[in-house]
């Protein structure tokens, strides 16, 4: 199925009478990418689902006043990414919880999730990337599973691309030596 | 269960590698070939049918959204000027600061109050400790007065009916009383020395 322009979306959207023909278009190219990369920030599916929501909630209000000097994509993609990282932080605040602490109740969450359909290594994987920050997990996530180039996370950060570069580097670096470690099994 | 689809945003660097394209995006497999050699896989799965379900749950809310953006959510009303007088005279009340007054503004007064503290409480320990005393005697006075408005006859009565046993006299005693009675008159025995 051919997927439509953003430019056709955002032009039906700016008129009243095709407006939710317009969102309709929106959700069916947009809420699966997104509704990914929110889980794989907050692990669990119902986190996950009531973030989505609330993203395209946002996106309804906001497409209005949206301009086209960034891509469409880019901007959705920024509005899920600072939802999850603002309910991450919420949820250590709720908790009290220190980023270690927090990093393994979302390890338990994904062991415990029925959810996952990866084996040990793919397990073993979404555990070492579970132990970088926040941030980095963002930027991993963007560049190792949906294939964004680096000027496009830039777009969607709001950081420059030698600071991305630099900290997927590191990312990189820390998984892979989880990933080497074998004491480390699931 | 639905798996996610692989890499969303794929299309534009697929086969990356092969064509020798975008190196500078890819660097990182190098440092990391471990990594590099994990197929990446959509290991996340959702409920069936939760896609469509989440196009309903989020057209719903857009739908309540439009009906807030309809209606005034405020249907009271106030008086024209309401809000700034209100401020006025929340501002009237809190303006004037509470006057402090120093309780102790020398140190002499200071200590002289403390002084009159420690007599003060020295006197009420005093006086407590007195109390048990005073009590006693209020008791005593109680039961005096008590006896006092007993009629005298129920008294004698009483002690008539008293199991207390009073001393048998001894003969020693009848003897020297019987002396007594036979040489002394009654006036030599009343008269004072």
């Amino acid at each position: 199925m051919k997927q439509v322009e953003d430019s056709e979306i955002l032009e039906k959207f700016s008129n009243e009478k095709t407006r939710n023909e317009a969102f309709n278009l929106l959700l069916n190219k947009y809420q699966q990418k997104i509704y990914w990369h929110v889980r794989r920030l907050v692990i669990d599916h119902d986190d996950a689902d009531d973030l989505v929501q609330d993203v395209f909630i946002k996106v309804w209000k906001n497409l209005e006043k949206f301009r086209s000097d960034s891509q469409l994509y880019t901007w959705i993609y920024r509005i899920a990414s600072n939802e999850s990282i603002t309910f991450l932080n919420k949820k250590k605040q709720r908790n009290n919880t220190p980023l270690d602490e927090l990093s393994s109740e979302l390890s338990e969450s994904l062991i415990e999730s029925s959810y996952f359909n990866g084996d040990k290594v793919q397990m073993k994987l979404q555990q070492a990337i579970l132990t970088l920050p926040d941030k980095q997990r963002l930027i991993f996530n963007m560049k190792y599973f949906d294939d964004l180039k680096y000027e496009e996370i830039s777009e969607i950060t709001g950081t420059s691309v030698g600071a991305l570069k630099a900290s997927f580097h590191i990312a990189v670096k820390k998984v892979e030596a989880f990933m080497l470690n074998d004491d480390i099994t699931f | 269960m639905m798996i996610s689809p692989f890499k969303p945003f794929a299309n534009k660097s697929i086969n990356i590698r092969v064509m020798g394209k975008n190196l500078e995006n890819e660097d990182w497999r190098e440092e990391a070939p471990t990594l590099s050699g994990i197929p990446v896989k959509a290991v996340f799965a959702v409920p069936d049918d939760y896609f469509k379900q989440l196009s309903e749950s989020i057209e719903a809310k857009i739908a309540v959204e439009k009906l807030k953006s309809t209606i005034d959510d405020q249907p009271f009303a106030v008086p024209d000027g309401y809000f700034d007088r209100l401020q006025g005279d929340i501002l009237a009340k809190t303006k004037a600061p509470a006057k402090i007054l120093q309780l102790w503004r020398s140190s002499v007064l200071k200590y002289a109050s403390a002084a009159c503290f420690v007599l003060v409480a020295g006197l009420g320990v005093y006086f407590n400790l007195e109390q048990p005393q005073q009590a006693l005697s209020n008791a005593e006075i109680a039961n005096e007065q008590m006896l006092f408005d007993i009629d005298e006859e129920t008294i004698i009565e009483h002690l008539q009916n008293s199991t207390v046993a009073t001393p048998p006299i001894s003969s020693d005693q009848s003897d020297l009383e019987n002396y007594i009675l036979n040489n002394f008159s009654t006036t030599e025995l009343t008269s004072e020395y």
